[in-house]
């Protein structure tokens, strides 16, 4: 599975997304505000998720922010930071 | 919501049938696996009042606790959310988020050398149950969450009815929330062994007969004003000691006794004293705030016109406090 | 909104923390601008903490369970309190006397050591529940002095100290206690500090009130409490008042649980109740002790409301003094409300060094002298409750 679809699957489960499935969540769709809809408690358990399931470390917000536009550019960040 | 099932009809017919415990909890044990009597709450449907979008976030006590003040308002006739800040929000819990604690301590531990889940810790804090409550039904007005075991209705309620008396508020939303968790389970085994098989037996002194319980149970309260109060009126609110305790005899006492033999003694003295006296507790369970829910049954009385004269509900800890809410029919004078 | 226009007054007032283990001490540290920092490492990356000197914690502290501490903190801070108001047991035990108490850590079964046992399957021993039991802060109070009166413990998150003096003052005013010790008590604990850490809402350097680089709180430990007191109790003995509770506001942000509504509106509700409560403009406040976390989020809330309400009065945050107490902030914070009345002087807001261009909101970066007629107080709790004080000084 790519990482893109990992992702997708990662943040349905870990952020409960109870009303939304993978398929429904597009590559480009921003993640928080409008798009998916994530807020700040979503981004710092986000941190916590892709620490956990991806061994990528995030060290603060400001870093995050960039990283988490899209699930493009989140998949992007953590492709050049996976542990090999 | 309890064990006895969910919304005041599901009271109504335990009150009629009896209650007793509807599920099971168990020990954490490897050498003897088993399993202890509970009143739990199966589901809670949370859905009928909050989107999925909003209720992904709350764990199992804030939706106890959210679903709790929905069916009050609801059966008030208030359309939810209420968009107010003019109503007050008072939650007691005895064991507060004891289980969201221990979710929280699970990802810390399980996570060890990563960071543990800020949505755990967020939702462990005692407050957050009423956090949720005030952003679902949208709830501008002051909020207070008390955390005082067996102590926590009562101590909850003098607030409430401070507020009103002040007119800081037109309303209160008063509720109890408590919850069973595998911790609970290990604690009552520890503590009292085979005796808690069940049934819970109120007024055998000297049996340890408590069941866990779980469960929320919400009112909405106005200030006693001219008109009739279709559940009555709560006529006094009082924090004092159980020794020095006494009622006029032609209440209808309603001892908090739920089995535990640490409460018995004053419970006893007090039954000895009454004309008449009941317990409900083998509807609900042991649970710290389940005094709320004998404040519940008591407004169902009123309405229903099944009692007429004062109803008197007393709860009692282990340091001598005793809790006294009194209900009556007609406004009090 | 009515107003109750029912001033109560402070007979007492009683704190330990890491600025002092006891009022003058506390008074002296900000008057000094002296701080007190320790450390404590969490996976290779060292913390500041605001810890209680060990010269200053309550005896038995060290020796006693763990989860009693609150307790131990909340008891020496009521002792100072009962000693300040010239309250002896003789005097006590003629009053109805309740406590209303805020704390988080208090009320929280964390022992660790427990519960990993507990998910081992170790069948740990049941005595570490047995202490939990007995350790409610505001029980714990009432038992060592022997009070009688109604207990609450308030678990409103940081806005519960406050919270709690403003509703112990309703037990006055409506008669049924004749004095209430009433205030906040918390502790450092890794459960705690681990779930602030975990929200990235945490300082690697003692927090910044409202500074433009500030990076988040940073934890504290303590209690704070003030005796409130009937009129008409004070007259019988002749008690010296040292300040007025004349304002109380409580509202909620119903916004998000960890997040405060940006635009401050529950924080002006409460603000704007506690005014009309006391019965007095925003122009007459002198100063504000602010909330002031150090976090983005709950300093940009205050750093623009305050100049909006209060133009041109000043404000600070003691929280560089004191860390971020949780629990019992706005009883420490009250205390120091008050102190501040007295001495007609606010502490400099330690930590601040750059404006944030984000908002409008300077705080002092000296001390500063106040007219010190009235003084306001605010907490603003994790989960959106807002709580406001507001105490006016006895011209006594």
């Amino acid at each position: 599975m790519d990482i893109r679809q990992r992702l997708k699957q990662v943040i349905v489960e870990d952020l409960n997304l109870e009303e939304t499935t993978p398929e429904q969540i597009r590559d480009d769709e921003a993640l928080f505000g409008e798009g998916i809809g994530l807020d700040s408690l979503d981004a710092v358990e986000l941190v916590v998720v892709i620490k956990k399931r991806f061994g990528v470390e995030i060290k603060d917000m400001t870093e995050g922010r960039k990283a988490f536009a899209s699930i493009d550019s989140l998949a992007r960040f953590i492709a050049e930071r996976m542990p090999a | 919501m309890g064990g006895f099932g969910l919304g005041k009809q599901a009271l109504l017919e335990a009150l009629r049938r009896g209650g007793k415990p509807n599920g099971t909890v168990p020990v954490a044990d490897a050498s003897r696996p088993r399993q202890l009597p509970a009143y739990q709450v199966d589901i809670v449907p949370v859905g009928r009042f909050v989107s999925g979008a909003v209720s992904r976030r709350m764990n199992r006590f804030a939706k106890l606790a959210v679903l709790g003040a929905a069916l009050a308002l609801e059966d008030a006739g208030w359309e939810v959310p209420l968009r107010r800040n003019d109503i007050g929000l008072v939650l007691a819990s005895g064991y507060g988020a004891s289980k969201s604690t221990f979710d929280f301590l699970d990802s810390m531990i399980e996570g060890e050398g990563q960071y543990p889940s800020p949505t755990l810790f967020s939702n462990s804090v005692h407050s957050s149950a009423a956090s949720h409550v005030s952003i679902v039904m949208e709830l501008g007005g002051p909020c207070l969450t008390v955390s005082q075991f067996e102590m926590s209705p009562i101590s909850a309620l003098l607030t409430a009815r401070d507020w009103l008396l002040e007119d800081r508020v037109e309303a209160v939303l008063f509720g109890a929330v408590d919850e069973i968790c595998p911790v609970l389970g290990y604690c009552y085994d520890q503590f009292f062994g085979v005796s808690t098989s069940g049934p819970i037996e109120p007024f055998a002194w000297d049996k340890q007969t408590a069941v866990m319980g779980e469960g929320s149970a919400f009112l909405l309260l106005k200030r006693g004003r001219e008109g009739h109060a279709r559940y009555g009126y709560i006529s006094e609110v009082t924090w004092t000691q159980s020794r020095s305790l006494t009622r006029p005899a032609d209440r209808l006492l309603v001892l908090g006794a739920d089995g535990h033999t640490c409460f018995a003694r004053d419970y006893r003295r007090l039954s000895e004293q009454a004309q008449r006296c009941t317990a409900y507790t083998p509807l609900y369970g042991s649970l710290p705030g389940g005094q709320a829910f004998d404040v519940a049954i008591a407004a169902l009385a009123t309405e229903r016109e099944v009692e007429r004269r004062r109803i008197c509900s007393v709860k009692c800890d282990a340091q001598g406090n005793c809790g006294v809410i009194e209900c009556c029919f007609g406004q009090p004078h | 909104m009515r107003r109750t226009g029912q001033s109560i007054p402070v007979t007492g007032l009683g704190c330990l923390c890491a600025a002092g283990g006891s009022v003058p001490e506390l008074a002296n540290a900000l008057l000094t601008g002296q701080r007190r920092v320790a450390w404590r490492e969490v996976r290779g990356q060292r913390y500041p903490m605001f810890q209680l000197e060990e010269r200053a914690v309550p005896p038995g502290y060290f020796e006693g369970p763990e989860c009693l501490r609150c307790g131990r903190l909340a008891i020496a801070a009521a002792r100072e309190a009962l000693r300040h108001a010239g309250l002896t047991p003789g005097t006590l035990r003629d009053r109805r006397v309740g406590v209303c108490l805020g704390t988080t850590v208090g009320s929280a079964m964390n022992n660790e050591t427990f519960y990993r046992d507990f998910r081992a399957n170790r069948r740990p021993d049941i005595e570490p529940i047995r202490q939990y039991l007995r350790a409610n802060p505001a029980s714990m109070v009432a038992q060592e002095f022997g009070l009688t009166g109604p207990c609450q413990t308030i678990t409103n998150a940081c806005s519960s100290g406050a919270a709690a003096i403003g509703h112990a003052a309703g037990w006055v005013r409506s008669g049924i206690c004749d004095v209430v010790l009433a205030g906040g008590a918390d502790m450092l604990c890794n459960v705690i500090h681990a779930g602030f850490l975990s929200l990235l809402i945490t300082d690697t350097s003692p927090c910044r009130p409202f500074d433009r680089n500030r990076r988040g709180l940073t934890l504290g430990e303590g209690a704070g409490i003030v005796a409130l007191e009937s009129e008409l109790s004070v007259r019988e003995r002749q008690a010296q008042v040292q300040a007025w509770l004349c304002g109380y506001g409580n509202a909620s942000d119903a916004y998000h649980i960890s997040t405060p509504e940006p635009n401050g509106t529950g924080l002006r509700r409460a603000i704007d109740q506690a005014l009309a409560e006391a019965g007095v403009g925003p122009q007459e406040i002198d100063f504000i002790n602010a909330h002031g976390t150090g976090t983005p989020e709950n300093d940009r809330v205050e750093g623009k409301l305050f100049p909006e309400m209060f133009p041109g009065v000043p404000f600070g945050s003691t929280k560089g003094f004191t860390g971020h107490t949780l629990g019992a902030a706005g009883g420490i914070e009250a205390v120091i409300t008050i102190r501040c009345l007295q001495e007609k002087c606010i502490p400099a807001n330690l930590g601040f060094q750059e404006p944030d261009p984000e908002f409008p909101g300077r705080p002092v970066t000296e001390n500063t002298p106040v007219a010190g007629r009235w003084g306001l107080s605010d907490s603003i709790a994790f989960g959106g409750n807002n709580v406001a004080l507001i105490f006016q000084e006895s011209s006594q």
